[in-house]
């Protein structure tokens, strides 16, 4: 019994000592179905995975919440961010863009990158965005959007593209 | 008188002995343990020993129970020494959580003192670049041919001036809400997708930003802290 008190003090102080990192920079990896679509009527179909797909023919626009990972006064001045997708389409790319707001959503700095590999239909790729967040106050906040072009057909198949998930290191 | 002497000497010697045969009979009921005692008591014998072995015993058992005190006190003192130390641990994360208004404040203008550094480089960068005409002239062109459209409805271009890698943007809002959404807007601009700062420039009762904004795919001029 004694032992198994030990053996909770000393746990419940080794979290209690682990709960401090988050105060400084890291990473943390979020789930395409964490996004919410902007384009009115279209909606993204979510796969039990995680994965955001564009299963429409149109194009769309989703916004993915990011939570801060840093936490005063370990602030560093420069967010990346690195989303993975597939990009099935010949002609339009999969955009994201990052940006860093005021908490009352006055924007501040953006960056936005595209997916420049071409069309694959079969392998997801990643691109990455810097976003300078040194101009976001203490509670500013960050947030991804990202655009999906629609359903791409090839013959007989039709491809949609995915967002399937975005690192942020701050 | 010789026969006198010698009567006095033996009447003595019979009333010592008399007497001590008589403290010897009367003290042999009380006597034994005290003889035992003196017995025991003798160096050596084994009824020393056995005194011995049973004060050491005793002794040993004080020693124990002392030992089980502190042992108890140990494991209560090892059950209470981990709560001070997640107490000091998560005490960092407490203030980070929750710095105080003044560590909050004083964080705000290091910020706000950094942010104009940065600004300032912006600017020096907008200043003292060449102008890549072609590319200037075309995204000039972009800019302004986008702020035409619905996703800038409340946001008017008054200035725009690109050189090799970045522009700068000088926009009038009818209100708080165009400012807000403007770099989502503008970034939504085929051509533009690259890194934007804006910051206000407000004038009185007018609502103003400047806009610096990277050529696509370039990062804006800026030397940020790891």
């Amino acid at each position: 019994m004694k032992k198994s008190l030990s053996f909770v003090s000393k746990s419940v102080a080794a979290l209690a000592m682990l709960s401090t990192l988050p105060a400084f920079a890291g990473t943390a990896t979020y789930s395409g179905a964490l996004c919410t679509s902007v384009s009115g009527f279209h909606n993204p179909t979510v796969f039990r995975s995680g994965r955001l797909l564009n299963s429409n023919a149109n194009t769309l626009e989703v916004v993915c919440p990011i939570q801060r990972n840093i936490a005063a006064p370990s602030f560093s001045e420069s967010l990346s961010v690195s989303v993975t997708a597939l990009d099935p389409h010949l002609t339009e790319n999969v955009c994201c863009t990052a940006t860093v707001a005021e908490k009352d959503g006055s924007s501040l700095a953006s960056s936005s990158a595209c997916s420049s590999w071409g069309a694959d239909t079969a392998n997801h790729n990643s691109f990455s965005i810097n976003l300078p967040s040194v101009f976001a106050g203490v509670n500013g906040y960050v947030s991804l959007r990202c655009v999906l072009p629609g359903q791409y057909t090839s013959g007989s198949s039709t491809y949609a593209s995915v967002l399937a998930s975005f690192v942020v290191t701050e | 008188m010789r026969q006198v002497r010698w009567g006095i000497l033996g009447l003595a010697t019979a009333a010592v002995a008399a007497a001590s045969g008589w403290s010897m009979w009367g003290a042999t009921p009380e006597a034994p343990p005290a003889r035992t005692e003196a017995a025991e008591a003798r160096p050596g014998s084994p009824a020393d020993l056995t005194s011995e072995v049973r004060a050491l015993r005793a002794e040993l058992e004080a020693l124990r129970r002392g030992h089980g005190h502190l042992l108890q006190r140990v494991e209560s003192v090892g059950r209470s020494a981990p709560l001070p130390v997640p107490e000091e641990a998560a005490a960092p994360a407490t203030r980070a959580a929750a710095p105080t208004a003044q560590t909050l404040a004083t964080l705000e203008v290091a910020r706000e003192e950094r942010r104009q550094e940065l600004e300032a480089e912006l600017q020096a960068a907008a200043h003292t670049e060449p102008r890549d005409r072609e590319w200037a002239g075309q995204t000039e062109t972009l800019v302004t041919r986008a702020f035409s459209g619905p996703d800038f409805a409340g946001s008017r271009l008054t200035r725009v001036d690109c050189r090799t890698r970045m522009c700068v943007l000088e926009v009038e809002h009818d209100a708080a809400e165009a400012r807000a959404e403007l770099l989502s807007s503008l970034m939504r601009v085929n051509g533009l997708q690259g890194q934007a700062v804006m910051r206000r420039a407000d004038d009185g009762s007018r609502l103003a930003s400047r806009i610096y904004l990277s050529r696509a795919g370039e990062s804006l001029p800026m030397t940020l802290r790891p």
